[in-house]
């Protein structure tokens, strides 16, 4: 058999095998195994020791200790109920304005992205603690959907961000190391932010319906009661994220010793609010160790399946399909992004890029693109693959926790907006590079 | 087969709750070298290691656990609109063709892997130098855990395929 049929067979084997509904890690796995026999002509043994060989140099990997530090530092600051005392405080200060509700949800996200780092988290806390209170307040219920699942699912994108550290624990590239990669996306990440916060404010002050202002008879609080009240609640989780990031930006820790940081730090937050207790962190060590579990098993069979399909040539036959088309790169460059937006509306992220990135890194540099903005093209191509229906993630999620109240269709017909709203951050950071390599050229020097 | 299944599954209850505490070591050893570097200029010799051993063994003796709460990533979409049986025979299937052979020669192979190890008494190329084996025994000992979280399942969905054909 030619490589291009063993590389087609082995993809459409992988698609076919994962809608059966088997843990994705396993399948990955079994196709890697069945497909790296075939190619080696059935030689067990010597397939066997390249995969044990590969699952200890992972277990060795000291870039994705960061995976489990990050985790627990989100799961100890949501059991200290953090998010709400900040989303109290802004609901206050800002629900006299058309459509400040939304603008606070999205404003808490923001922040809270910073530390939770893996979306469900965050769709599911937001959709809990905000949903009734934007139902009361009059909001479309569409509108309400679409801000909670985009700038919940910014926890994926902005740093720390669990998806960053296992795309730098993937590559291995010194060009797209964790701390470049969380250097780069802070400025992207704000920029979506700063694009959902205009357009719910220009919406809702077009038609006040779809958002309406809290009534000036509740309106009580004095602007010194507000900036209290903001500052209380803003000033501890932001000093945490601030910490974290500029010993990163810094040079000074690892991102790898920062998570550490800020475990501690979550741990000291916890204890001075009072939430600290032993049941707090059993349950945030047990979830931890699920999650971490669930990435690393991914990490694992994604490398087992590129090691396969890159050794048997996979890699040079996608090379070649798309570098022989003699076309622009951007075109390429377009086919590749479309192929992860693609996939995204199907499949989880992690899996995406554990069997994408190894493939395509190559023939983005091949083609001379920036290896880091190449990257975060496909974090932000990736963060909207929670979004797009069918099968967005933080949609499902959304509907899991939302009033009953809430359909399908309205949580569909509420996102179309903030995909497009994503494709423009996307159109965007193609055409002006410098909003995402500006930061860590600074920090880093590159 | 019943109590084998139970045993199994207590087995990685007890197993998972218990080694998922091993995250507070790792906390406190990342913790205490960028002290040691910074605070006191005396970074130790140890302290790398350490933290990457300290995390395989967490995530390698989560994955069983991970398995037994269905914490692991499937694209389920499908799967879940099926009516009950057929989506329990789906799952035997897949257990017997995809997870069993998989995960049983990788478990097999890291053991061997371990073997090696051992009879070598084989040390990581460091200046602390920490004999290897124990690590890659739990390596596969975790590989094994999951196996066993697999038949353990297998025992369960062939029992409720057999009690669903009954009623």
């Amino acid at each position: 058999m030619t490589p291009e049929m063993m590389a087609i067979l082995m993809f459409t084997s992988l698609v076919a095998l994962i809608i059966i509904g088997h843990p994705l890690a396993v399948t990955l796995a079994a196709v890697a195994m069945l497909f790296g026999l075939i190619d080696n002509g059935f030689n067990v043994p010597a397939l066997l020791d390249l995969f044990v060989n590969n699952s200890w140099g992972i277990f060795l990997n000291y870039t994705l200790v960061a995976i489990p530090l990050f985790i627990f530092m989100a799961q100890i600051l949501d059991r200290s109920k953090v998010s709400e005392g900040l989303f109290d405080a802004l609901y206050i200060t800002l629900g006299g304005l058309r459509g400040g509700l939304g603008l606070a949800v999205i404003m808490v996200s923001t922040v809270f992205a910073a530390t939770t780092g893996i979306i469900g988290a965050s769709v599911v806390a937001m959709g809990l603690m905000a949903t009734p209170a934007l139902l009361r307040r009059g909001y479309s219920r569409p509108l309400s959907s679409g801000i909670i699942c985009s700038s919940g699912t910014l926890g994926i994108l902005i740093p720390p961000s669990i998806m960053l550290v296992v795309y730098g624990g993937l590559t291995g590239l010194k060009e797209t190391s964790v701390g470049n990669l969380f250097a780069a996306a802070i400025v992207p990440g704000l920029i979506l932010s700063g694009l959902y916060l205009l357009y719910v404010a220009v919406l809702c002050g077009i038609n006040p319906k779809l958002g309406p202002p809290i009534p000036r008879a509740e309106r009580t609080a004095t602007a010194g009661e507000k900036f209290m009240m903001v500052t209380k609640n803003f000033v501890p989780p932001f000093g945490l994220i601030l910490v974290v990031m500029g010993t990163i930006l810094a040079g000074v820790a690892t991102p790898t010793e920062a998570a550490a940081l800020g475990a501690v730090g979550a741990v000291v937050l916890a204890l001075v609010s009072r939430k600290l207790s032993w049941e707090v962190i059993t349950q945030a060590s047990i979830s931890t160790a699920r999650t971490t579990a669930m990435i690393m098993a991914l990490f694992v069979g994604g490398k087992l399946f590129s090691v396969v399909f890159l050794s048997m040539g996979g890699g040079d036959v996608v090379a070649d399909a798309l570098l022989g088309m003699q076309v622009s790169p951007y075109v390429v460059l377009f086919i590749m992004m479309g192929v992860v937006f693609f996939l995204g509306m199907f499949i989880d992220w992690a899996a995406i890029l554990l069997v994408v990135v190894p493939i395509f890194t190559p023939i983005a540099m091949d083609l001379g693109f920036d290896p880091l903005w190449f990257a975060m093209l496909i974090c932000i191509n990736l963060q909207t693959s929670f979004l797009t229906p069918p099968f967005g993630y933080a949609l499902f999620y959304f509907k899991g926790v939302a009033p009953p109240e809430f359909t399908m269709g309205d949580v569909y017909k509420g996102i179309v907006p903030f995909v497009l709203i994503q494709i423009i951050g996307l159109v965007l950071m193609v055409a002006f590079p410098q909003l995402i390599t500006w930061l860590p050229d600074l920090a880093f020097g590159r | 087969m019943q109590f084998i299944a139970r045993a199994i599954n207590a087995l990685n209850e007890f197993v998972g709750r218990y080694s998922s505490y091993l995250i507070l070591p790792l906390i406190g050893v990342v913790s205490y070298e960028v002290l040691m570097r910074y605070g006191f200029n005396a970074p130790t010799a140890w302290a790398f290691e350490m933290t990457v051993f300290i995390y395989g063994v967490h995530y390698m003796l989560a994955l069983a656990y991970a398995h037994k709460h269905d914490g692991h990533v499937a694209i389920d979409i499908f799967e879940s609109r099926l009516p009950k049986t057929p989506r329990t025979l789906l799952r035997i299937i897949a257990n017997l063709v995809l997870f069993i052979p998989t995960i049983g020669l990788l478990t097999v192979w890291s053991f061997i892997y371990f073997n090696t190890a051992w009879g070598m008494s084989e040390r990581a190329s460091s200046s602390w130098a920490p004999l290897i084996y124990p690590y890659k025994f739990i390596m596969a000992v975790g590989f094994l855990l999951l196996l066993l979280q697999g038949l353990a399942k297998l025992i369960e969905d062939i029992r409720s395929l057999r009690s669903s054909a009954e009623s």
